[in-house]
């Protein structure tokens, strides 16, 4: 296998990872480039237990402030995770293509606070400017199935084993086993 | 692979012995190839003058056969199945479709054990399906329908006709 051909199945170097990015045993990450927008200044800022998948699509966009947990046995297949205080998901979940997680809405409702912000972030901008993040942990169960395209917004908790179908928007807590479909999400028996 | 994440034309990806392209047909990357597992005689059969644009992905299990027909242009379509999977002539899929094998699917492991075959889908002619949306096992999409942003298709879209929404509808003309 050629050097390059190595960096995008997974078989490159992951002690070359920063020292905040905490791997358990035996995992597997396809692609380096998932830890691209990691710009978390918390340690451990990701924390993948034993034997946990990471494919090419999935991305940890993380706040200086923004932390990561999943649990073992774990499958993120296209998770995108937008992150500013903690994302946190149990054991054996499957996340599947498209997905966003985030805990933060990142940007103001109220149109004059969002301009300030749009202009505070844009080339030129002042950063001190930036509107402060509301943020609300996320946390998803064990033996959860999140499907292609689905949306978890912030302060969601998903209890176990329920299913998320694909393209549904997540705005409120799900039951042990529930079964969420739709936009906006509904539970489902 | 580049600071935004996109493949260059020339990424190390073997491409695979068992597909068919037809003549003029492009395919943009080898990314498409990073997650193929056919073992079919085909896995992909694509026709004439048909184009696998940008980060367009076959992420097929052994099992699996994708045929897309004459004049097709795929943009980030993601093929994830170990079923069979049949488009028309002249359709128009993407951006960021997934055509799926399951509503949560993910690449096996070694070790996992063989799952029960998908549902084949079948995409008519002078289809377009638009960004977004996620086409599931059982969908059955006729000749010259339209499949709105973000719509999610697990069954049949009469020809002709348009599905928007999720869970779906179909409105006719």
């Amino acid at each position: 296998v050629s050097a390059e051909l190595a960096e995008l199945t997974g078989r490159w170097d992951y002690s070359t990872l920063p020292s905040n990015i905490r791997l358990g045993r035996e995992c597997f990450v396809e692609q380096r480039d998932c830890f691209e927008r990691c710009r978390s200044r918390r340690d451990p800022a990701v924390m993948l237990g034993d034997r946990v998948r990471v494919y090419a699509w999935t991305r940890f966009s993380l706040e200086p402030t923004g932390t990561v947990e999943v649990g073992e046995d774990s499958t993120l297949v296209g998770a995108m995770f937008m992150g500013a205080e903690r994302i946190q998901i149990g054991a054996r979940t499957i996340v599947s293509y498209f997905v966003t997680i985030a805990d933060c809405d990142f940007h103001p409702r109220d149109s004059e606070a969002r301009r300030r912000d749009a202009i505070a972030i844009a080339p030129g901008g002042d950063p001190a400017d930036v509107a402060e993040l509301r943020t609300a942990p996320v946390t998803i169960g064990d033996d959860v199935w999140i499907g292609i395209g689905a949306i978890v917004l912030k302060g969601v908790t998903i209890g176990p084993g329920a299913r998320i179908a694909p393209g549904a928007v997540v705005t409120r807590d799900v039951p042990a086993g529930g079964r969420v479909i739709g936009n906006p999400g509904q539970l489902v028996t | 692979v580049t600071a935004h994440g996109l493949p260059e034309y020339d990424l190390p990806v073997p491409i695979p012995d068992n597909i068919e392209i037809g003549p003029e047909s492009q395919i943009w990357s080898r990314w498409a190839f990073l997650h193929y597992r056919s073992r079919r005689p085909c896995g992909l059969r694509v026709g004439r003058r048909s184009a696998l644009w940008g980060m367009t992905m076959l992420d097929l299990g052994p099992e699996a056969e994708v045929s897309i027909g004459d004049h097709c242009t795929m943009l980030d379509v993601t093929f994830a199945t170990n079923g069979s999977v049949t488009i028309g002539d002249c359709s128009m899929i993407g951006h960021r479709v997934v055509i799926a094998g399951a509503a949560a699917p993910c690449p096996p492991t070694p070790e996992a054990p063989p799952e029960p075959l998908p549902a084949p889908i079948v995409i008519g002619s002078n289809t377009w399906i638009t960004a977004g949306s996620v086409i599931l096992p059982g969908a059955r999409i006729g000749d010259d329908a339209v499949v709105g942003t973000g719509t999610v298709v697990d069954g049949e879209v009469p020809a002709g006709a348009t599905a928007f929404g999720n869970p779906f509808r179909v409105v006719t003309r």
